[in-house]
C-alpha cells in the first residue's frame, strides 16, 4: 500500500507537472488494465479503455480533491463507468444487428481470438460464469483475486464498510458455486 | 454446514489460483505514457500559466516604473 502523504504531494504534483502525472500511471496502469480485462474478456478493449481512464483522469485531476481516499479508488470509479458504458454499447449494438440479420441467412463468425493472453479452457469457463453475475459482485470478486486488495480497500472503492463488503463476498460465492452446480447438471 | 465451508474455501482457492493478474502489453504501457505526458492538456495549462506570469510581471514592473516615475518628478518639482 502506498503512503497517503506521499501520494497525496504526488497528485498535488500531478496537476501541473506531466511528469508525477507519469509516476501516479506507472503505479497503477496494470491495476486498472487488470480490472478492465477481467470485466470485458478482450486486451485490446482493455487496452482501449484503460487509455480512457488516463486521459479522463489527467483531464479532470485539477478537480480532484482528497476526500481520505486512496487515488486508486478515484481512477477504479472511471474504470466501472467507463466499463459500464462499454457494456451498454455493446448490447445497444447487439439489438441493432440482430434487427439487421432478421429475414437474412445467419452467418457464424467467431470473434478473433485474443493472440496475447491465451486460457485454459477451465478459467475461461469460470470467467463465462463470473461475466454472468450481477457487475458489482464481477468487481468485488476481479478487486480480490486479481487486483489482490483488502475487504477494507475494496470497501473504500465500491463505497461501502468492510462489512459488507465480507457479507457481499460470501453471498457472490454462494451464488457463483450455484451457477457452477447447474453447470455440472 | 461444515461441508458448505469446505466447499466455499474449495472454491475460494480456486479463484485464487485460476484469477490472477495478466500484465499488459509493454509496448502499450509505454506509449501510453508518452501519449499522457505530451498531450496538450498539460501545454494549455503551461501556456495558461506563462501568459498569467507574463501579465503578472508586467503589471509589477508597470508599477515599480510608476511609483519611480512619480517620485522622481516630486523631487523635481521640490527642488
Amino acid at each position: 500500500m502506498t503512503d497517503p502523504q506521499d501520494e497525496k504531494t504526488l497528485i498535488d504534483k500531478a496537476k501541473r507537472d506531466p511528469a508525477a502525472f507519469g509516476i501516479l500511471y506507472e503505479r497503477y496502469v496494470e491495476r486498472i488494465f487488470n480490472y478492465i480485462y477481467y470485466r470485458t474478456g478482450s486486451a485490446n478493449d482493455a487496452e482501449d479503455l484503460t487509455g480512457k481512464v488516463f486521459f479522463k483522469a489527467m483531464g479532470h485531476i485539477q478537480n480532484y480533491r482528497h476526500m481520505g481516499l486512496p487515488f486508486s479508488a478515484w481512477l477504479y470509479r472511471i474504470a466501472h463507468n467507463l466499463v459500464a458504458n462499454y457494456h451498454r454499447d455493446r448490447a445497444r449494438k447487439q439489438e441493432v444487428s440482430l434487427d439487421d440479420m432478421q429475414g437474412q441467412t445467419l452467418v457464424q463468425t467467431s470473434p478473433q481470438p485474443e493472440p496475447r493472453l491465451v486460457r485454459s479452457q477451465e478459467v475461461e469457463n469460470l470467467l463465462v460464469m463470473i461475466r454472468d453475475l450481477a457487475p458489482y459482485r464481477q468487481e468485488l470478486l476481479i478487486l480480490k483475486f486479481v487486483d489482490q486488495l483488502s475487504n477494507a480497500e475494496i470497501g473504500q472503492i465500491m463505497r461501502k464498510s468492510e462489512g459488507a463488503i465480507k457479507s457481499l463476498y460470501h453471498r457472490t460465492l454462494l451464488e457463483l458455486r450455484e451457477k457452477m452446480e447447474s453447470e455440472q447438471e | 454446514m461444515i461441508n458448505e465451508n469446505d466447499n466455499l474455501l474449495e472454491l475460494e482457492q480456486s479463484l485464487r489460483t485460476r484469477l490472477s493478474p495478466v500484465r499488459p502489453d509493454r509496448d502499450f504501457v509505454g506509449n501510453l505514457q508518452q501519449r499522457l505526458e505530451q498531450s496538450p492538456i498539460f501545454q494549455k495549462k503551461r501556456h495558461l500559466a506563462v501568459t498569467l506570469l507574463t501579465v503578472a510581471g508586467g503589471l509589477v514592473i508597470g508599477t515599480a516604473v510608476f511609483l519611480i516615475g512619480r517620485e522622481l518628478i516630486e523631487g523635481t518639482r521640490k527642488s
